[in-house]
């Protein structure tokens, strides 16, 4: 799924940070905070995100944190199960940025 | 006319059939004879462990549970207004299937047409990598609790 082995997904369901560069684990504790209620992304936080990330970039990765939030918030109330997308070894066509 | 031999012989061919293919649910025999179901029907049984609905889906080989369903239903996408159908198919393109929500969200026009738009406008070509747009969504998936 866009270039992440199943070792790597296995590590975001597990809620750790190991096996990720650093800008991608700053990008996990970002998602971590963002998904906090109520959500409070830190000084140390933000200036870590900083440092790996423009302004113009931290502004599309907040929009897809938050849009995320809100779609898997909203699946809440109907119960919405999975719609089978991954499976373990299956491995989708990386897009390219 | 066959004879009793055969008939019977038949009879448990059948009831054999029947039960391969989930007919053996009690819930949907009558009479002690198992009712045929065709492969593809869904059924619904309660289970002990639980208080909600378990799908079952009927398969060549017995009965597969499906992943749950929603607590309400979307609309078909065949009888979408053809914009929203042009959506349908191009998710089905990318990803081989209708999506729950999607179907969901349908029943409200405003509130699909939101979500389509904005999905596509934060789909455009990106300042970041989409294997970093990934790590974060998924991650964010997972803190709330959505089955991916």
């Amino acid at each position: 799924m866009y270039g992440l082995s199943d070792d790597e997904i296995a590590v975001i369901r597990d809620g750790r940070l190991d096996g990720f560069a650093p800008p991608e684990a700053a990008l996990l504790r970002m998602a971590d905070a963002m998904a906090d209620t109520p959500s409070n992304v830190s000084d140390e936080l933000y200036a870590e995100l900083r440092r790996h990330f423009s302004e113009e970039q931290l502004i599309e990765l907040a929009a897809a944190a938050a849009r995320e939030n809100f779609r898997a918030r909203y699946n809440r109330v109907f119960d919405v199960g999975s719609d089978g997308l991954y499976r373990k070894g299956l491995h989708f066509k990386q897009r390219t940025a | 006319m066959p004879n009793a031999g055969t008939r019977m012989a038949n009879f448990a061919k059948k009831k054999a059939c029947h039960k391969k293919q989930g007919a053996h649910l009690s819930r949907f025999s009558k009479g002690g004879i198992p009712r045929p179901f065709p492969v593809g029907s869904l059924a619904y049984t309660t289970l002990p462990s639980s208080t909600r609905i378990d799908y079952l889906t009927v398969t060549s080989n017995g009965v597969r549970k499906s992943p749950t369903m929603a607590r309400i239903d979307g609309i078909d996408p065949r009888h979408a207004p053809f914009l929203m159908r042009q959506v349908f198919k191009k998710v089905r393109k990318m990803l081989g299937r209708d999506l729950t929500p999607q179907k969901i969200t349908a029943r409200v026009p405003r509130v699909f047409w939101t979500d389509a738009l904005g999905e596509w406008l934060l789909g455009q070509k990106a300042a970041v990598p989409h294997r970093q747009q990934a790590v974060l969504s998924l991650r964010t998936a997972v803190r709330v609790g959505c089955p991916f």
